[in-house]
């Protein structure tokens, strides 16, 4: 089975009722299709790369033992963009409960931001892994709208969708989220605008 | 200069490009001359340029054959949890239903029937000194009298003689852990039967009806019975069953009051 099944933006709706159906293979060409997309999204609400595989293989069970639930009420993306918001609420979640190590964890890197100046700790990152880990650092709400918007590059209307939120409270929160990355890597931006 | 109104919601709009240039014109206006907007258009700008860095990680290793691993897991999961209520669903019926045997039996065993034993004393003759009462109901076997009277829990050297009366027979019947026992006394011709039980253990009588009366200050039930007295009574860990065909209650009162001594010296049913 080829990938001309998947596009872009677009998915044959023919695919998905194939593995509505069950058809493994069609599951595969939809794990190929979506899988970069999936995991860069979990990549941004897993503690590390393990966690962040774990949240795309949840996304992908659950998209595989739910899609029948797909009724094509919205774009299939959206279906599935809400599948992996989820998921990933489901581990911010679970991670909140299985606080003491993480808190361990934060508390240590609060202590090395600490002792470690802000400008000579940026100075060694390039820009893009200062930008990710400051998204990563932001409150899930925050989070899911800025990497929606710019990892996936989708409008505010259909991030709303996904949210089920108002177009307005996207707008709201993508905002807020703006200045606290401004805030936060604001030595990084005098340097470099 | 006063602005009338700030202009926060325009900001991600404007630096978005998504306003006509007559939006864009009032909001680069106000942005000049309020401190707040220009702050706030600034930090807008910059959250704009720094989350347009964003880029996807390089996705790891992730092959098809771990999403299959998991989705095999998933139902077989499914059908293990199944069976498994499944497998609990049941137990807990078949414990359900062993407890209510178990009770039924209990209720059907663990209880002495006087029932036929009355019916013959019933269509005996009313005398008083008939010897009916003297049977032998079903089950009861015939024991020693040191061992019946300490199952009657009235072992003690008087026992065997109470009002006159002279204990002739001694019986005993196992009900679960428990030992039933009939005492049989005799005076001349008279006879009487006292059944003892531990009150864990009732005594049934059909259908007959069941009175509550005091008999000489004693609080008791009485038995519906032909020609017969049948009275219940009973004190602490033992009640008992007095049947007799004297209507003598003088009589009866005395050795009803002696087990109520016997058993702990508090009369009741």
């Amino acid at each position: 089975m080829s990938s001309d099944y998947v596009t872009t933006k677009r998915i044959d709706p023919d695919l998905i009722k194939r593995c509505q159906a069950g058809d493994q293979d069609s599951f595969r060409v939809l794990f190929e299709a979506y899988k970069d997309r999936i995991y860069g999204i979990a990549a941004y609400f897993g503690a590390d790369e393990a966690t962040a595989k774990d949240i795309t293989q949840e996304v992908f069970v659950r998209l595989f033992t739910r899609i029948a639930d797909f009724r094509g009420r919205s774009t299939f993306d959206t279906w599935l963009y809400r599948l992996v918001a989820n998921c990933c609420m489901d581990e911010h979640r679970a991670r909140k409960r299985l606080l003491p190590l993480d808190l361990i964890h934060s508390r240590r890197r609060r202590m090395e931001t600490k002792t470690a100046p802000h400008e000579e700790a940026y100075m060694r990152a390039e820009i893009t892994g200062a930008v990710q880990a400051t998204v990563r650092s932001l409150k899930p709400k925050l989070r899911m709208p800025v990497v929606l918007r710019y990892l996936e590059e989708l409008s505010y209307d259909e991030i709303a969708v996904i949210l089920d939120c108002s177009p307005g409270t996207v707008a709201s929160r993508l905002n807020r989220a703006h200045r606290a990355l401004a805030r936060k890597l604001a030595y990084l931006v005098s340097r470099e605008l | 200069m006063i602005w009338p109104k700030h202009i926060k919601e325009e900001l991600l709009p404007y630096w978005e490009g998504k306003l006509d240039d007559v939006g864009a014109k009032r909001v680069q206006k106000h942005i000049e001359g309020c401190d707040r907007c220009r702050r706030m258009s600034e930090e807008t700008a910059q959250g704009i340029f720094l989350a347009s860095h964003l880029k996807r990680a390089v996705t790891p290793r992730l092959n098809w054959t771990e999403i299959e691993q998991a989705l095999g897991r998933e139902p077989h999961a499914i059908r293990f949890w199944t069976w498994r209520r499944v497998a609990a669903a049941s137990a807990t019926v078949c414990l359900a239903l062993v407890v209510c045997l178990s009770l039924l039996m209990r209720a059907s065993h663990d209880s002495v029937e006087l029932d036929s034993y009355l019916n013959e004393i019933e269509v005996a003759s009313p005398d008083a000194a008939s010897p009916s009462v003297a049977k032998q109901p079903e089950g009861f076997v015939d024991a020693g009298q040191d061992a019946a009277l300490k199952a009657a829990g009235v072992y003690t050297p008087d026992a065997t003689v109470i009002n006159g009366y002279r204990l002739a027979e001694q019986r005993m019947k196992r009900v679960g852990k428990y030992e039933v026992v009939q005492l049989v006394y005799r005076r001349g011709e008279r006879r009487l039967a006292v059944f003892v039980a531990p009150q864990e253990i009732p005594f049934s009588f059909g259908k007959r009806e069941i009175d509550a009366t005091t008999r000489k200050g004693i609080a008791c039930k009485e038995v519906r019975c032909l020609h017969t007295s049948t009275i219940l009574f009973g004190a602490n860990r033992f009640h008992c069953v007095l049947v007799s065909k004297s209507k003598d209650f003088d009589d009866l009162a005395a050795i009803m009051a002696y087990f109520l001594a016997a058993h702990g010296r508090t009369n009741g049913v």
